[in-house]
């Protein structure tokens, strides 16, 4: 038997992928190399067949990706005390806002910073203290209030949640809704104030809040791509609209498209949200249907990122489409702010499909911080690490994914595998075990009984034979994959045994 | 009014009408209350700040509206903050309860990811009460003295999260042990009482080595026959 250990493999990336989406894929993986995420974004191919609008791309990546202050920077405005050169700055993307020449709605973005995190909260207090009459603290500090008003109430049906979580929200909501009011009294341009103001009194149940933002909001910018955004959610049926009503909202804001190409990602609010729905329904094709017709006029990520993970569900799913899918949404939003699910999907395909190892490291590496308990994850990095020939990160991975033994065949998948990475690692005592391991756990499974022979072998383990005997008894004639083995080790069988009779030819 | 300005009023208003609570009203670090000692009461604190999720904690309570959720143990609790706002809670509570809540703590423990040894977890919980910037302690206008002798800091380890869930896996949160400077009242008599806590760590780099606690407590005692609520605000000025 050939020595594990002297396993060379080399990549092709992308070599078997369909010649139509080729191009694609590779010059994604190019932009991928790119670190700055603004170049990278603009660097992305677009998705074959899309027919953005103008000026929409360009829009998406520089709202998404421009280099803005972290909370990092703003503390160092105040530590310093300088809460003047704060208000500057943000009173600087205010003003572009309503700029001809240098149009940027980044101060929604700015704004984001603002969660219901400890940072946040803590550094929107201090800026408020030491800043009692900036309107533009007011609203970070809102923003905040508004985050926990979300925090308390949680994500289920009104129905489901206690009582205390809604009673929480109330007063979060209160305390936001006071300092978005303050803030639009002493600067009537705050589009954000209108933003959170709208959203919290969605979330409130406060219709008279929410009309005073959108009566006032719109006056102030009719084409405002996040006020639209918000306000095309909360027209949702599940929050009390309709699809009638987001389809006559994106009407009344399409007639701006052509100078604020942006909102294309809004104009498709209800169709996305139908196909939300289908989703929820488990109607998976009539869902990914929708999603396909979103996608040639919206470079919004969901419905690619959606339609991605549906495809597992359709009767024959097409997994370079998938791919296809899953790389597209990938442009406008960074990994590290990607659900596990989508990375860990994502990973794997990267890696057993198309063989581009960097690209499924990164998504891997990204899925197992997001959601470090997901023994699946650990598996498929430790796989990618395998293949990269970091054997020891490997293992680490391995280790982490054998202690599931709820999910189907994750345990077993593993101990193969980490048997391998041992193997091609030299650690054959410890291959030894985990292979013992295996064929222990799972005296059924064919290949691993040809993988506890492959230990032994290397080991000069005589009793490799009996393991090759055992997977030649269960191996399954008829599975394909098993063919070429099958072949070998019943060619090596014969010869042995006919060595042993004395009757193989010289 | 801002906050500072309700504290002044509040000040003045505590000389005229509040019974005082007495320099005997704290418990020393080491009396019992209940058969049980201080520190088995600070671990019920958190499984008690933690059968409710984020957003709801008992230490993100604004105003004291649900002072009384969940108040099934032998004392009565009242937290702090997460050190993101400064507040003023009014809360009722029933008479004959001893009072335990914490100056400023903190609590460490494994998460999903981080699996920490107790004594990785007892670290970083002590971390930042090394570091106790000032603390301040005034009940009805009275302080407290030598708050630095009320800290208690378990040996053992604990499950802080027992009944929680909204968690995936609240086992991924085990072991979990606590530190800081806490206070046991005796119960207060029938009326209202004001309870005011400053306290700051000084830690630079640890994370939340720079909490910050500015809170406050109006408490009314509630004897069995009184009126279940305060009596008007107007009425308290007008005295």
């Amino acid at each position: 038997m050939a020595n594990a250990q002297q396993q060379v493999k080399t990549y092709v990336a992308y070599e078997n992928a369909p010649m139509e989406y080729r191009d694609f894929f590779m010059k994604a993986a190019e932009a991928n190399k790119l670190v700055d995420p603004l170049a990278r974004c603009l660097a992305f191919p677009d998705a074959p067949g899309n027919q953005w609008a103008v000026g929409e791309v360009k829009a998406h990546c520089e709202f998404n990706f421009s280099k803005r202050p972290s909370l990092v920077e703003i503390k160092a405005f105040l530590d310093s005390g300088n809460v003047t050169g704060l208000d500057e700055l943000f009173n600087s993307y205010l003003e572009r806002h309503f700029s001809k020449d240098e149009f940027s709605e980044e101060i929604h973005a700015l704004y984001e910073l603002f969660d219901s995190s400890y940072e946040s909260g803590r550094l929107s207090k201090v800026w408020l203290d030491k800043a009692p009459n900036s309107a533009y603290a007011m609203v970070a500090r809102a923003e905040y209030f508004r985050r926990m008003a979300s925090t308390a109430r949680g994500g289920k049906y009104v129905s489901e949640t206690p009582q205390e979580n809604l009673a929480r929200m109330s007063e979060f909501s209160t305390l936001s809704v006071d300092l978005y009011q303050r803030a639009l009294v002493l600067e009537p341009r705050m589009i954000q104030a209108y933003v959170g103001l709208l959203s919290i009194g969605a979330i409130d149940s406060r219709s008279d809040v929410m009309r005073i933002a959108i009566k006032k909001g719109y006056a102030l910018d009719p084409a405002c791509y996040v006020l639209t955004s918000v306000n095309m959610d909360y027209l949702e049926p599940r929050w009390g609209g309709s699809y009638p009503q987001m389809q006559k909202l994106a009407e009344q804001f399409s007639i701006y498209l052509p100078q604020r190409p942006l909102l294309s990602i809004n104009v498709s609010g209800a169709y996305l949200d139908m196909a939300n729905t289908l989703w929820s329904a488990k109607k998976y094709p009539e869902a990914v249907t929708i999603y396909e017709k979103i996608m040639p006029v919206s470079s919004d990520a969901k419905p690619y990122e959606s339609a991605g993970l549906l495809m597992s569900y359709l009767d024959k799913p097409d997994r370079w489409r998938e791919l296809l899918y899953l790389v597209a949404a990938s442009r406008f939003t960074s990994v590290v702010n990607t659900k596990a699910s989508v990375n860990r999907e994502r990973g794997r395909l990267l890696l057993f499909m198309a063989s581009d190892l960097d690209g499924a490291y990164a998504n891997l590496k990204q899925a197992v911080m997001t959601d470090p308990e997901d023994a699946n994850g650990h598996y498929l990095l430790g796989s990618s690490l395998m293949e990269m020939n970091r054997f020891t990160e490997a293992e680490a991975e391995y280790l982490l994914a054998l202690n599931n033994k709820t999910k189907n065949n994750l345990r077993r998948d593993s101990l193969y595998a980490f048997t391998s990475a041992l193997l091609l690692g030299g650690m054959t005592e410890k291959a030894r075990t985990n292979s013992g391991m295996l064929v222990q756990e799972f005296p059924d499974y064919a290949k691993g009984w040809l993988q506890y022979a492959r230990v032994l072998s290397a080991l000069k383990d005589s009793s490799f034979s009996k393991a090759l005997e055992k997977f030649m008894a269960l191996a399954d004639p008829k599975d394909e994959s098993l063919k070429r083995d099958r072949e070998q080790v019943g060619k090596y069988l014969q010869r042995q045994a006919e060595q042993k009779s004395g009757s193989a030819k010289p | 009014m801002t906050f500072n300005n309700a504290l002044l009023v509040v000040s003045s208003l505590s000389f005229f009408f509040m019974p005082s609570a007495s320099a005997n009203s704290v418990l020393s670090v080491t009396e019992k209350v209940a058969g049980k000692s201080q520190s088995v009461y600070t671990k019920q604190w958190w499984q008690w700040v933690n059968l409710v999720p984020p957003g709801v904690k008992p230490y993100q309570d604004p105003t004291g509206a649900l002072c009384g959720m969940n108040q099934k143990y032998d004392v009565w609790f009242l937290a702090g903050t997460d050190g993101t706002d400064d507040v003023i809670r009014e809360c009722v509570v029933p008479v004959g309860k001893y009072l335990f809540f914490p100056v400023i703590n903190m609590l460490g423990h494994s998460s999903p990811g981080k699996t920490l040894t107790c004594d990785q977890a007892k670290l970083e919980a002590s971390e930042n009460n090394d570091h106790l910037m000032w603390a301040k302690v005034e009940i009805d206008g009275v302080v407290v003295q030598k708050i630095k002798s009320h800290r208690i800091r378990p040996d053992i380890c604990f499950d802080a999260y027992p009944i929680a869930s909204y968690l995936n896996k609240p086992q991924s949160y085990f072991p979990a042990a606590t530190d800081g400077y806490w206070l046991m009242l005796k119960p207060l008599s029938p009326g209202s009482h004001i309870i005011n806590v400053r306290a700051r760590y000084s830690n630079p780099g640890s994370q939340f080595g720079d909490l910050e606690q500015i809170f406050e407590y109006r408490l009314w005692i509630k004897s069995k026959n009184a009126e279940s609520s305060p009596p008007e605000k107007q009425s308290l000025i007008n005295v």
